[in-house]
């Protein structure tokens, strides 16, 4: 039955698509050319930086700076104790998490494994910063589960200073061929209008998202 | 979605009679084509970005039959299912199907105008599955058991005060006399109640942006992340979409992603825009087992290659919704189905297919707002014309109407005549104008000055003023 549905509404498309062309589509789909980028995601690394910057914090996210992987225990607590959080949190098991001493602040006590509805800080690493709109751009793998984006109420979110790109278009090789289950480009934190269009953070997912940038030191 | 379009002038007369109604509408109207403005007013390139969105959109509908086969292949390719559905029971029945296949009790929903379409939760409640709404606008009404009056914003109509009696009404488990009087407190309240259905949850049930034709990837876009929530926890992601939605590649994807948001509600990208491909991969420690992806039909294919083929290039930012102003003053409901507003009264009429929507595309002055802020250019005066022509066509106007129209048709083609039906009609005006120069009523003219008085003509016709003035060079 299925099958004879599909036929039926593609002929009747076919109808009105007479001039359709399966080579112009597959040109089309194999050229990923990017159309137009406007000049706020383009310019050189240094530009890149200060723009994702500038960009993240309107749209609302946190940002700290750490100078190296060493650096984040101690920046990361000092940011959850004034955002009167605990101290637990979910963590990625990405390979950069390995390197992180997180012994040295007995105040943070890291789990890994998939996001609880409990959870109140989830700890992940984006794979790459977008500065025309200062998104991150996190991708779901088995050590990196999709849902540590959204379900705890602090979303943390690590980004290596090399990682960040001008524009989509410039993100888009690192999926490209193999595209994971989740590509989610987060921009701010959680939020909604709906009631009386007043702005309000925290909707379903988390009401903070920080975003810690780490330098190459 | 039960259409109401029939009894659109009572509807449009009630709402503009609702005080509470005229208040949030006030507050509406002001807010987001300002936003917009400054959106667009930060990137420069925002007008070639639109021009390159609406090639996309055009290209696609030139070439759909090759693209969902290609969309198509891909999903199959990334491990999902591909179901296909003429009309709104049939898409019913296979998301029906599905549900039953692995016994599900509870359904979470993303927002999903394909779903009020095709009403798919009564279709759910009455085969013994809870549907529920997760975005918060959704939540509200549908807790209040009401259809939405916007495309992007659907409980825009009510105040706080309404929302509030609804949740201390419907949710009984709480205290009844807890104090919920501002918006944080009611959003808190429900993303409480809601946090329990995304853990608990069997399927979820979510439209589409997008269908990536080059990846067999679906976008997703929301402020609340509740898509994201909705479609990650259960076991089986059904994706509810409309055939016309493909693009072919990513980058295609983000030049529409760009003027999205930035129309709808005049964020340059909304919080979370996540392309969804396939199934759970096999060492993943979350995400559904089951990706379906059913492609709705549902009077779509028959717009294209018609006068309403460039509606569907639509990308439902609702942006030609927000600066109406008829939609400003009557609100969603009054248009009496999924879609008000400009793209609702050329879409409307073209879905339902039959009469009962004929009320929409008059309800306009064709001032031509829509047009000028649609990221993608539809010309949506023209096509509410095309509706008005078509009905005029078919006899499906008043008689009286019908007949003042052919009148207005025949003078209007005959220049030489239509001056000298003016001219005398202007001086047998002004002959017969009041003293203070306005007409409290005059015959033939009731619609206008039971209303308002009409002012006298003041002198010659425009036409016969210009003539003196070219031949005289003064005047």
């Amino acid at each position: 039955m299925t099958t004879s549905m599909r036929d039926e509404i593609l002929n009747s498309v076919r109808q009105s698509c007479n001039a359709s062309s399966a080579q112009a589509v597959d040109d089309r789909i194999g050229l990923r050319q990017p159309n137009v980028v406007p000049a706020r995601g383009g310019g050189g690394d240094k530009i890149s930086h200060v723009t994702f910057v500038e960009e993240a914090g309107l749209a609302g996210a946190d940002i700290e700076c750490v100078d190296a992987l060493k650096g984040v225990p101690a920046a990361l607590a000092a940011y959850l104790k004034q955002q009167e959080s605990g101290g637990n949190l979910r963590l990625a098991t990405d390979p950069l998490m390995q390197d992180i001493p997180w012994e040295q602040e007995l105040f943070l006590k890291p789990a890994s494994g998939a996001a609880t509805g409990e959870d109140g800080v989830g700890v992940s690493i984006a794979l790459a910063g977008i500065a025309e709109t200062g998104s991150v751009m996190m991708a779901s793998s088995p050590e990196r589960p999709a849902m540590l984006n959204v379900l705890p109420l602090i979303n943390v979110v690590l980004l290596p200073e090399s990682r960040i790109v001008g524009n989509y278009e410039q993100s888009l090789n690192l999926v490209r061929g193999n595209m994971p289950r989740m590509v989610t480009y987060i921009t701010g934190p959680s939020r909604t209008a709906d009631i009386e269009l007043e702005l309000l953070m925290g909707a379903h997912g988390p009401q903070r998202l920080l975003i810690m940038l780490i330098g190459e030191a | 979605m039960q259409s109401k379009t029939a009894h659109f002038k009572e509807n449009a007369k009630k709402a503009l009679g609702d005080a509470q109604l005229q208040r949030v509408l006030d507050k509406f109207s002001t807010g987001f084509p300002v936003k917009r403005a400054q959106a667009a007013a930060r990137l420069p390139e925002f007008e070639d970005l639109r021009d390159a969105a609406r090639d996309i959109r055009a290209h696609v509908l030139d070439n759909l039959d090759v693209y969902l086969e290609r969309f198509e292949t891909k999903v199959i390719e990334t491990g999902g299912m591909v179901h296909w559905a003429r009309g709104g029971s049939d898409a019913c029945s296979i998301i029906g199907d599905i549900c039953k296949s692995v016994d599900a009790k509870t359904v979470t929903k993303s927002k999903s105008m394909i779903g009020e379409e095709i009403a798919i939760n009564d279709y759910l409640e009455k085969n013994g599955v809870d549907p529920v709404e997760t975005d918060l606008g959704e939540y509200i009404i549908q807790l209040r058991d009401e259809p939405p009056s916007h495309i992007i914003v659907p409980a825009v109509h009510l105040s706080k005060e309404q929302v509030a009696e609804t949740f201390r009404e419907k949710h009984t488990d709480l205290p009844a006399d807890r104090v919920l009087d501002n918006p944080r407190i009611l959003l808190d309240e429900a993303r409480g109640k809601l946090r329990e259905k995304f853990l608990s949850a069997d399927v979820g049930l979510s439209g589409a942006n997008m269908l990536v034709a080059e990846t067999g990837s679906i976008a997703l876009v929301t402020n609340e992340g509740n898509a994201d929530l909705s479609v990650g926890l259960p076991r089986v992601h059904i994706v509810l979409a409309s055939i016309e939605k493909v693009v072919p590649c990513m980058e295609d994807a983000w030049t529409l992603l760009r003027v999205l948001a930035r129309s709808a509600t005049g964020q340059d990208l909304s919080v979370y825009t996540s392309f969804v491909t396939g199934p759970k991969r096999s060492d993943d420690l979350d995400g559904p087992e089951e990706f379906h992806v059913v492609l709705l039909d549902n009077g779509r294919s028959s717009m294209l290659g018609s006068e309403f083929h460039d509606m569907l290039r639509c990308i439902k930012c609702g942006s030609c919704i927000n600066h109406c102003p008829v939609y400003a003053k009557i609100g969603g409901h009054a248009y009496g189905w999924v879609y008000p507003g400009p793209m609702g009264s050329v879409l409307s009429p073209a879905l339902l297919g039959d009469v009962s929507a004929n009320d929409l595309p008059n309800a306009s002055t064709l001032c031509g707002k829509c047009e000028t802020v649609c990221p993608v250019r539809i010309p949506l005066p023209e096509m509410l014309r095309q509706w008005r022509n078509r009905q005029f066509e078919a006899n499906q106007m008043p008689t009286r109407q019908r007949l003042g129209l052919r009148a207005w048709a025949w003078l209007a083609r005959r220049p030489r005549t239509y001056r000298l039906v003016m001219e005398i009609g202007t001086g047998l005006l002004t002959k017969l104008a009041p003293r203070n120069g306005r007409f409290k009523n005059l015959p033939f003219a009731k619609g206008w000055t039971s209303k308002r008085d009409l002012p006298a003509p003041q002198g010659k016709t425009f036409m016969a003023q210009w003539k003196q003035r070219s031949n005289g060079g003064s005047s």
